[in-house]
């Protein structure tokens, strides 16, 4: 016997569908629809074919900001994964008080990126950042327009990638968290019974039960990290010269810049198809089992 | 049952409540659109602070509102070009920068009937696309030298290359540099094209036949003199996030004795450290001479724009104000009548200081063609590697390639 | 055995708050920074600690832009496209987890592959979206385009909290005569409550700290904060202590609000990774 009719299924289901069918789906289709066409600023429409896809896989087009979305992935990703996972270790006891601190170290989480982009701007900035100032003072510098991290295509990209672990290490460590509570502590009490040091206690009981909820955390983020725009745009704009540019500031700067929206629509559709795909291999791998498990 | 209906009802009102107020903020747009223009300028330039300044005077003299919309330089062209893609009347004038009338003169409403005879020499070709005068010229701009009175006596006032590298070397002390390099953005373009027509460049990016020139040895001397400038001792040496508002920092922090800047910072440094400690003189000459290049602003109406009668009494009531922007702190304007005038007073020695850069026979205007800001990107990225340590050659071959295939 | 113990508990406590502190010290810099008199933001050699008290960056932000309008617009834009996605999301979600059909797991994956769409990728065709339904520079299209954009995501928190009610309660409500309609709204929606309470604090940051769309949405009359706060960056004036006030003035109230709604916080962002 159905617990809901087919109709009010429909009912419930229709105004949301409706809703992101409209301006969620159809622009997706009305871009891939675009991303073979060369489209001028007045709306004139030629149609090119696969002209777009193949130039952006050829030199001029964006493998240099791929790549540079890769090494922003693997650098952001990794360093807040280390450092969540630190700090979770020491944010796990229990005090009085912890509570309190804690939520105050979980206080930067929820601002938005593009202050936490202006903050750094203002930090690192080479005239009067207090960075290279507390660098040069601490020795570590030998004078604080050493670095320019903003200014410089060595340092640009990391210098956005530090902007970009401030903001969501928390997010790792209260992931991380949240996957020790779960920790059977008998367990644990086994295991140090048994004479296990330390470093044996963490890698061997509490890693494999965090695994499922640190796998969740490390897709969520690395497709946030692959759509950062914010956090760049506010401090280098994907410069200098190109060297902390990603996929979202150049599909940006070629929508409003350079005015070639085709092209635009190309390498949007490349991108989403990447993360869609990388989504969908990740969850598959973690739903399986789980599944198994029902 | 009751309050659950009750709440729910409420959540709606609230929603379509709100929903309301937005929609007739869109509705009373439309309405005031009958008696109010608005504007969009450089924030923080001349444009702003006239637009701002005469707002009150053509109100009382029409009666028609203006709203004055500033946006930051590299924010200014995405938005032109959204606003025009949106085919959407955000702005009824757009005071812009001379290098986008190309990309936009499909979008610009022209006025041909214009009188041209008081515009600056070279202002009317440069604001003339296919035979169409986009707009007014507000404002022309050039670099001149800035330097301090009190520690350079005229007779060694620079006037070529080597004068200005001796004489900054000679200047540098513990406290003070000699000058400054721009590294970056689009003021590091600029200068560096400036430094092109001083070693000879004939056409700038694009020879007379439409071919890019930029691996010409011209540029390369430019690069070179920018490279050495910027490795010595006698300049700062974060020169890659040194621009135009850096180096008028550090000239009015009494940091550097002399600088290279756009003429609109004379009086700025005047109001700063007084008029005793401050001249001026025209840009310094390469092996070709003096040259620099243009920067004139100009008044448009845009034709998308829904009050166009209107907006070109606003465009033509602000050319005939031109004389009030040497009242104002930045001092520059785009009538001859006005800077022959100005010349003449006290404080206003840069006016003729950028005549005379102006009417130099190696100074020329910037592109005027539709991809400029992609061609600026490019260009940008040359100057920034070849002051970070890349060769220039190499790089100046890289970017010639680039430029070709962007295209005009 | 003990002593070590304790030691140990001591580093961790005292690492833990030095961390903290640590981790917190850009934002008081920012802070620091609202409250300096101008100049002294952009004083060289830089300083912490402001010398002298100062509110006139406050006034220097007020006065430069509207803030207080782009501070309304962020605001009214937020509550009322995170209501729409709250209400349609909620309900959508419902259908799809209860009804039991294959085609809900496609919809589910469909879900989560929208969740993760990058904003910049869809950005374009919403543009021209928007532009052509005339829409452009409009309090309507922020909403919702922001409410379209978060719905996946509501949709998502509400799928694994109702996953965690049992049918058993449906058939129960149903027994007892009640419609799908008043089944939701009495007995599964009470229940779900923090899902609620999450999803909406989570989108209204969302829709509040958002600064693409708004960048490319909007012009003058819908200008959110965000953008007004970007706009700060000009080239000829490095004003920088206006932009610390407003940073400050922003991401004020969100950091009280997740001080106190951390219950939901944490729940919003381990829900779904944390299932069965």
């Amino acid at each position: 016997m159905r617990l809901i009719s087919r109709k009010t299924l429909l009912l419930f289901f229709l105004p949301g569908a409706v809703f992101m069918g409209a301006f969620l789906i159809y622009p997706i289709i009305t871009m891939v629809a675009d991303s073979f066409f060369k489209i001028g600023i007045m709306g004139d429409k030629t149609f090119i074919g696969f002209d777009n896809y193949i130039r952006a896989f050829t030199a001029g087009g964006f493998l240099k900001q791929l790549r540079n979305t890769l090494v922003y992935i693997v650098i952001a990703v990794g360093a807040e994964t280390i450092f969540g996972a630190l700090f979770a270790l020491f944010f796990e006891l229990n005090y009085k008080g912890s509570k309190v601190v804690r939520s105050f170290m979980m206080a930067p989480l929820m601002i938005a990126p593009l202050v936490a982009g202006l903050t750094w701007k203002l930090m690192m900035s080479s005239s009067f950042g207090i960075i290279n100032e507390l660098l040069a003072r601490g020795g570590i510098l030998s004078g604080s327009s050493d670095i320019l991290w903003l200014a410089d295509e060595k340092w640009a990209l990391l210098a956005c990638c530090i902007a970009d672990i401030w903001l969501t290490t928390p997010f790792m460590m209260l992931m991380i968290l949240a996957g020790l509570q779960g920790l059977d502590s008998s367990m644990l009490e086994a295991a140090k019974m048994d004479g296990a040091g330390l470093l044996q206690q963490i890698f061997m009981i509490k890693l494999p039960v965090i695994k499922p909820i640190l796998l969740t955390a490390l897709s969520v983020r690395i497709i946030d990290a692959a759509r950062t725009f914010d956090i760049i745009w506010a401090m280098t704009e994907g410069g200098p010269n190109s060297s902390s540019e990603t996929i979202s500031i150049i599909i940006y700067k070629t929508l409003t810049r350079y005015n070639e929206t085709g092209y635009a629509s190309a390498m949007a559709v490349v991108f989403i198809a990447v993360l869609v795909v990388f989504t969908l291999v990740f969850m598959q791998s973690l739903w399986n089992p789980k599944k198994k498990n029902r | 049952m009751k309050k659950r209906i009750v709440s729910l009802v409420l959540a709606i009102a609230m929603t379509s409540m709100m929903m309301a107020g937005c929609g007739a903020g869109a509705g009373k747009r439309g309405e005031s659109a009958e008696n109010s223009i608005t504007v969009l300028v450089e924030s923080g330039s001349p444009a702003e602070a006239l637009a701002k300044e005469t707002a009150d005077a053509f109100e009382a003299e029409t009666g028609c509102k203006v709203i004055v919309d500033a946006v930051a330089y590299s924010g200014m062209y995405d938005k032109l070009s959204t606003e025009i893609k949106a085919k959407q009347a955000a702005h009824d004038v757009a005071c812009m920068d001379v290098v986008w009338l190309a990309a936009f003169a499909g979008a610009i409403e022209p006025v041909n009937d214009a009188d041209t005879s008081d515009f600056l020499p070279t202002l009317q070709d440069s604001g003339t696309i296919d035979g169409n005068l986009l707009g007014y010229p507000m404002w022309v701009n050039s670099k001149i030298l800035i330097y301090r009175k009190d520690i350079i006596p005229e007779d060694k006032v620079p006037q070529n290359w080597e004068e200005y590298q001796a004489l900054a070397k000679e200047l540098k002390t513990d406290d003070m540099y000699g000058t400054t390099v721009f590294g970056s953005g689009s003021d590091a373009v600029c200068s560096f094209l400036d430094f092109a027509c001083q070693a000879g460049v004939d056409g700038l990016v694009f020879d007379g036949e439409g071919n890019v020139n930029i691996t010409d040895q011209a540029y390369i001397d430019a690069l070179d003199f920018m490279i050495e400038n910027a490795s010595a001792e006698y300049t700062p040496a974060d020169s890659l996030s040194t621009a135009s508002t850096e180096s008028q920092e550090l000239f009015t922090n009494e940091k550097i004795a002399m600088q290279l800047n756009w003429s609109h910072q004379y009086p700025a440094a005047v109001e700063a450290l007084g008029a005793d400690k401050v001249g001026c003189a025209p840009m310094i000459g390469g092996n070709a001479g003096v040259g620099a290049t243009t920067g004139p602003w100009y008044e448009c109406v845009m034709k998308s724009s829904e009050n166009k009668e209107m907006a070109k009494r606003y465009v033509e009531f602000m050319y005939g104000h031109n004389a009030d922007y040497m009242s104002l702190t930045l001092k520059i304007a785009g009538r001859t009548s006005v800077y022959e005038e100005a010349g003449k007073g006290e404080g206003n020695e840069h006016t003729t200081a950028v005549l005379e850069t102006l009417k130099a026979s190696q100074s020329q205007p910037r592109p005027m063609v539709t991809t400029w800001a992609q061609i600026e990107e490019v260009l940008i990225g040359v100057v920034e590697s070849c002051l970070g340590g890349a060769d220039v050659e190499e790089t100046l071959e890289k970017a010639k390639l680039e430029i070709e295939r962007i295209g005009k | 055995m003990k002593i070590k113990g304790e030691i140990g508990k001591r580093l961790g406590i005292g690492l833990s708050v030095i961390l903290t502190v640590f981790w917190l010290v850009p934002y008081i810099y920012v802070v620091c920074c609202a409250f300096k008199p101008g100049a002294e933001v952009i004083a060289v050699p830089p300083r912490f600690f402001p010398k002298v008290f100062s509110i006139e960056n406050f006034t220097g932000m007020f006065e430069r832009m509207d803030a207080l309008k782009y501070l309304l617009n962020s605001l009214s834009v937020a509550l009322a496209s995170t209501i729409i996605a709250l209400i349609l999301g909620a309900l959508a979600a419902y259908a799809i987890q209860r009804s039991g059909a294959k085609l809900s797991v496609a919809l589910v994956v469909l879900v989560l592959c929208l969740k993760m769409i990058p904003t910049s990728s869809i950005v374009v065709p919403i543009y021209e979206l928007i532009c052509n339904l005339g829409l452009y520079d409009t309090k309507i299209a922020l909403i919702i385009v922001y409410a379209a954009i978060n719905m996946p995501f509501v949709m998502w928190t509400m799928l694994s909290f109702y996953e965690g009610v049992p049918t058993t309660l449906d058939e129960a409500a149903f027994i007892d005569g009640a419609n799908s309609l008043q089944t939701f709204r009495k007995v599964i929606l009470p229940i779900c409550k923090p899902g609620l309470a999450t999803a909406f604090i989570f989108t209204l940051f969302l829709a509040w700290n958002d600064f693409l769309v708004a960048l490319l949405l909007t012009s003058t009359s819908a200008k959110t904060f965000t953008v007004g706060l970007a706009g700060f960056l000009s080239a000829y004036n490095l004003d920088l202590g206006p932009m610390c006030a407003g940073a400050f003035l922003f991401s004020f109230p969100v950091m009280v609000i997740s001080l106190m709604a951390q219950k939901y916080i944490v729940q919003g962002m381990t829900a779904g990774a944390v299932k069965g």
